[in-house]
């Protein structure tokens, strides 16, 4: 009953991200009085840039950092990479450059030391295959949550899973987005040998959304991996801003000759329709599925119900997994798991998706 | 501060029910029965000395705690799972009964006179045009809507439009009813609006700029329940809840369906003011309509909508009907209603 009021004065507000949106378009952009760089399409949230220094998370398997210098910024620089692929290579200005040693560093961590001179420097941090059209897998997880000191257990069946070149993340990393449940992710990520793109979900909108754009990157984004489109969506509030669905309309059309993966939090539908664990608009929701159905997306990928649960939407392969650990859904069978998904771009089919339980 | 300039003009602006109820005890009771009235259900009813409604109220307010409790209990412990969604109906129709009996509660604190307003039987046949708003995040739309309803008796039939004043969507509706329960559609003032119906509808949503097509069809029971039942002190107060389900095919492009269930449950507590107008305020808990549901934070996808309705009676055939409703969208009505038939 004490939500009631706070439930009212929300009422007032039919689009309760449409400031959140637009701060997506400030993540992978920074400057200094004599640098500024920015990683294209927003894929990495910029952690760090002080004297020659740069230090970003990726959030897309391979990344594009425009560098532009001024005579006092040039030298030799120290690119810091998280979670990157650990067969990343960074191409400078085209020419591949080592990665430098860093003992009992994570494997999706990556150093280089390059030098850069006043002008500017077009960077590519990518695996050296990430254009090649063939078959490879990926992992994709959601709904953590409270099950954050155990998760530990997942990223190791994870990381023990032969196959996987990453882990995609539908949504609700932590409970309460505190700084340090955040924090504890982190730490936990350690026990991962892969790199994990995520979007948000409902939980982390318990705080304000700075906290996981300026940790994590953009919840609304597009990358391209060996001829598969993957495209994250902000559903956080139960639906889409019509800003998101306005870069979404663009990714999708984009998208739609390709291998053409679809990722956001909230079903849009619940294919227990009575539940309504969807949008809360069922009328948004046909809209966006809509949108998938022409576009032709091959695969989409849910989580905010705790369960397995692969369903056709619309002729849409659909499947939610909220295994992460938090508060598993009963008499389903399931409990903490994670998917296996194997893509063939070549044949423009989705091969396989293989559900993985973790037992204690 | 301005809850007790609240509780003032509540206490100020109603009736005389009572009249040997002091003002700032008056003020008092209605504070208390805003806080800790939410809770400790019939506070405000005991403080200005109807101790007996205070009884009655409790019981029903906290008949429908324990539904909600024992609904909603069930569905978080399970976490939603498929097997336990027959509850939700228990958890909004316990709603439908612990926070109507709050408002029930303030208003015999404030001093709402019995009887002053009476319910009026549904007429044998009446006709409604009216404009509706639509401010959706995607969505700016002016529609008409117009209706025909029909009374044979026990059985009802409703035929109904909406449709956008630019092409880009429109809605018709079919449904037939069954009186189980309440007057029969004479039109005229009655002594008690109690009803309680059986409903089948059938729907064709149309949305152009969405490409989506929704046929819809449901089986709905829809009771009113007048509170002078439960004690006289509540006379001219009601509530109405209704629970059903529906089963929707969606049509995309590509030729491509779906199949879906939809929850139907909603709960509304109104007053009858003269004779046969009434206002009310309501919560409808499905998503599928042009309203959607409440972008609520962190309850984003659980809650429903909400809204204010009001039929007001402007000559002996003639009513004007208006809502404003609050979920994903703002959706504001104003419609003129033609009543028909013998009296």
């Amino acid at each position: 009953m004490k939500c009631a009021p706070l439930i009212l004065a929300l009422a007032a507000c039919t689009r309760p991200a449409e400031d959140r949106a637009p701060k997506e378009l400030d993540v992978g952009a920074a400057d200094l009085r004599d640098a500024t760089v920015s990683v294209v399409d927003g894929l990495a949230a910029i952690h760090q840039l002080g004297d020659r220094t740069l230090v970003l998370r990726a959030n897309a398997p391979a990344l594009d950092i425009d560098i532009d210098l001024q005579a006092t910024a040039a030298g030799v620089w120290t690119i810091t990479t998280k979670n990157v692929l650990v067969d990343s290579v960074l191409y400078v200005d085209g020419t591949p450059t080592p990665r430098t040693p860093v003992e009992g560093a994570s494997p999706t961590h990556a150093v280089f030391e390059i030098g850069l001179g006043e002008g500017h420097h077009d960077l590519r941090l990518a695996p050296p295959d990430a254009d090649t059209l063939a078959s490879f897998q990926f992992a994709a997880m959601a709904d953590i949550q409270t099950a954050m000191p155990e998760v530990d257990q997942v990223f190791r069946a994870i990381s023990a899973t032969p196959g996987p070149r990453f882990v995609v993340f539908m949504g609700d990393i932590t409970q309460r987005a505190e700084v340090e449940e955040y924090d504890l992710f982190d730490r936990q990520l350690d026990y991962l040998n892969l790199p994990m793109f995520t979007t948000l979900g409902n939980h982390e909108l318990w705080a304000e959304p700075e906290r996981y754009f300026d940790r994590y990157g953009r919840a609304s984004f597009q990358f391209r991996f060996k001829g598969a489109a993957f495209t994250f969506a902000d559903s956080g509030d139960a639906g889409l801003d019509p800003i998101v669905e306005g870069w979404l309309d663009d990714w999708l059309v984009g998208a739609k000759d390709e291998l053409n993966i679809f990722l956001t939090h909230i079903p849009p539908l619940d294919p227990v329709g009575v539940r309504y664990g969807a949008f809360r608009s069922a009328r948004d929701g046909h809209r966006l599925v809509s949108r998938l159905v022409e576009n032709q997306v091959d695969l989409a990928l849910y989580g905010h119900i705790h369960t397995y649960e692969p369903y056709d939407n619309g002729g849409v392969p659909s499947v939610i997994s909220g295994g992460g650990g938090a508060d598993p859904m009963k008499l389903d069978g399931i409990d903490r798991h994670f998917l296996v998904v194997t893509l063939d771009p070549a044949a423009g089919v989705v091969s396989d998706v293989t559900v993985r339980r973790v037992e204690e | 501060m301005r809850l007790a300039a609240v509780c003032a003009l509540l206490a100020l602006s109603t009736g005389t029910a009572h009249a040997d109820v002091s003002t700032p005890r008056r003020i008092g009771a209605v504070a208390a029965a805003i806080f800790p009235g939410v809770l400790l259900r019939g506070t405000g009813s005991y403080l200005v000395g109807e101790k007996r409604t205070a009884k009655r109220l409790a019981i029903l307010g906290y008949s429908g705690l324990a539904s909600m409790a024992l609904g909603g209990g069930s569905i978080i412990n399970s976490g939603a799972s498929e097997y336990t969604v027959p509850a939700i109906p228990f958890v909004i129709l316990g709603m439908g009964a612990f926070i109507p009996t709050w408002f029930a509660d303030i208003a015999v604190a404030a001093g709402v006179s019995p009887g002053q307003g009476t319910p009026r039987a549904a007429p044998p046949w009446s006709m409604e045009l009216g404009t509706v708003w639509l401010h959706d995040p995607f969505r700016a739309r002016g529609l008409v809507n117009g209706e025909l309803q029909v009374e044979l008796d026990r059985v009802g039939f409703g035929v109904a439009t909406l449709i956008d004043t630019e092409g880009d969507q429109n809605t018709e509706e079919l449904d037939a009813r069954y009186r189980l329960l309440g007057p029969a559609p004479t039109a005229q003032v009655v002594e008690d609006g109690s009803r309680l119906h059986v409903a089948v509808a059938g729907r064709r949503h149309r949305d152009a700029v969405d490409d989506v097509t929704l046929l819809t069809a449901e089986l709905e029971l829809r009771g009113r329940y007048d509170l002078a039942n439960l004690d006289g002190v509540l006379d001219g107060q009601f509530i109405d809840m209704s629970v059903g389900i529906g089963l929707e095919r969606a049509e995309y492009p590509r030729d491509q369906t779906n199949l879906s269930s939809v929850l139907l449950a909603g709960f509304g507590y109104g007053w009858y003011v003269g004779r046969g107008s009434e206002v009310e305020v309501v919560y409808e808990h499905r998503r599928d309509s042009i309203t959607g549901g409440i972008a609520a934070g962190r309850a984003a996808g659980f809650v429903g909508s909400v809204g204010l309705r009001a039929l007001a009676r402007i000559s002996q055939n003639w009513a004007v009907r208006g809502a404003v409703e609050v979920g994903n969208a703002w959706v504001t009505t104003f419609g003129i209603r033609y009543e028909g038939g013998p009296r």
